[in-house]
């Protein structure tokens, strides 16, 4: 497993862009997708992804969907119109971040 | 294999005396215990099964501090809100206005009445504006919501011009009776703008609560 520190920045990010993905989640189904789609290179723990999940909520980036599954109630996220912004907005940040890092570690040297 | 009723009162009940307190946190976190009991559980042993999630989830040690991390998200969300809307009267025109009558008033009754009398008078005019706090939250404590963590904070700050006011009144106290008469023509004003910012938060506290129990009871 891959160094969770190094990930714990992008927590926000990763979570935006799934829901901009996926019409609707809920929380469970969020650290399964990360889990699938980086293959087990991810967890997220449940003790950070929900007070992430709510702090999107309380900026306005998220809104709440509440249903009844089974004999439970379910609360569903997806994104708000300011959410589908900001998460354009932080998936570019991400490019550029990636684009610098991978300028730092990996500089190719040549004739430009 | 879907869970039974009685099933999910036990992960609500462990939840509980693991000191997540208040049911709207608990609701999300049962959910994700649920999911992962139902997709992972290998034998019939319900609280043997039940440990093995809260581990696997990373729940079993941390209950409490789970709890705190989630009041904690929540103060901050209504302590944001509180400020925010209190800014936001300010840019109001209309509130500007009422502040300056408010002080014009005020400041014209400050050399005709004396000091206890114009004291008496603010200080009824705090009370008038808190009438509506002690109303609204015995009302609400018919109401039997239980621990709902957005509603303590409604509640909280609903109140919290009126648990503040006395400090700087009391301050005041130490100053000369005219700075004492200018620092309450202009407390009152933000103390009516911080109550209006905390009954605004209430109403939603109340508003999440009553959709919450709606659904459960659905």
């Amino acid at each position: 497993m891959g160094n969770q520190k190094l990930y714990k920045g992008s927590l926000q990010t990763i979570i935006l862009k799934l829901l901009a993905s996926n019409t609707k989640m809920y929380g469970y189904e969020i650290t399964q997708k990360v889990k699938e789609l980086t293959k087990g290179e991810l967890k997220i723990t449940e003790g950070a992804l929900y007070p992430a999940l709510h702090k999107l909520e309380a900026d306005g980036l998220l809104e709440v969907e509440v249903a009844k599954v089974g004999n439970r109630l379910r609360k569903y996220y997806k994104l708000t119109e300011n959410g589908t912004r900001e998460t354009a907005n932080k998936l570019e940040e991400m490019q550029e971040f990636l684009k610098t890092m991978q300028h730092l570690v990996n500089p190719k040297f040549g004739l430009e | 294999m879907e869970l039974t009723k009685e099933q999910i009162m036990e992960i609500d009940k462990r939840l509980k005396s693991g000191g997540i307190k208040y049911w709207d946190l608990r609701l999300e976190m049962i959910d994700h215990i649920a999911t992962d009991l139902e997709q992972n559980a290998k034998n019939d042993d319900f609280t043997k099964e039940l440990n093995n999630s809260l581990k696997r989830i990373g729940y079993f040690y941390n209950l409490s501090a789970l709890n705190t991390n989630g009041w904690q998200n929540v103060n901050k969300y209504y302590r944001k809100k509180y400020f925010e809307n209190i800014k936001n009267y300010l840019k109001n025109p209309l509130t500007l206005l009422l502040i300056l009558l408010n002080v014009v008033i005020n400041y014209s009754l400050f050399d005709y009445l004396p000091f206890k009398t114009f004291k008496l008078l603010n200080f009824s005019g705090f009370l008038i504006v808190s009438i509506p706090f002690f109303i609204l939250t015995t009302k609400l404590w018919f109401k039997k919501y239980g621990r709902f963590v957005h509603l303590d904070y409604g509640i909280f700050y609903f109140g919290f011009a009126l648990i503040m006011v006395n400090l700087p009144l009391q301050f005041s106290s130490y100053f000369d009776v005219f700075y004492q008469k200018i620092f309450l023509i202009l407390l009152f004003p933000l103390f009516t703008l911080a109550t209006f910012s905390g009954y605004q938060l209430f109403r939603e506290s109340i508003q999440k609560a009553e959709k919450l129990r709606k659904e459960l009871s659905l």
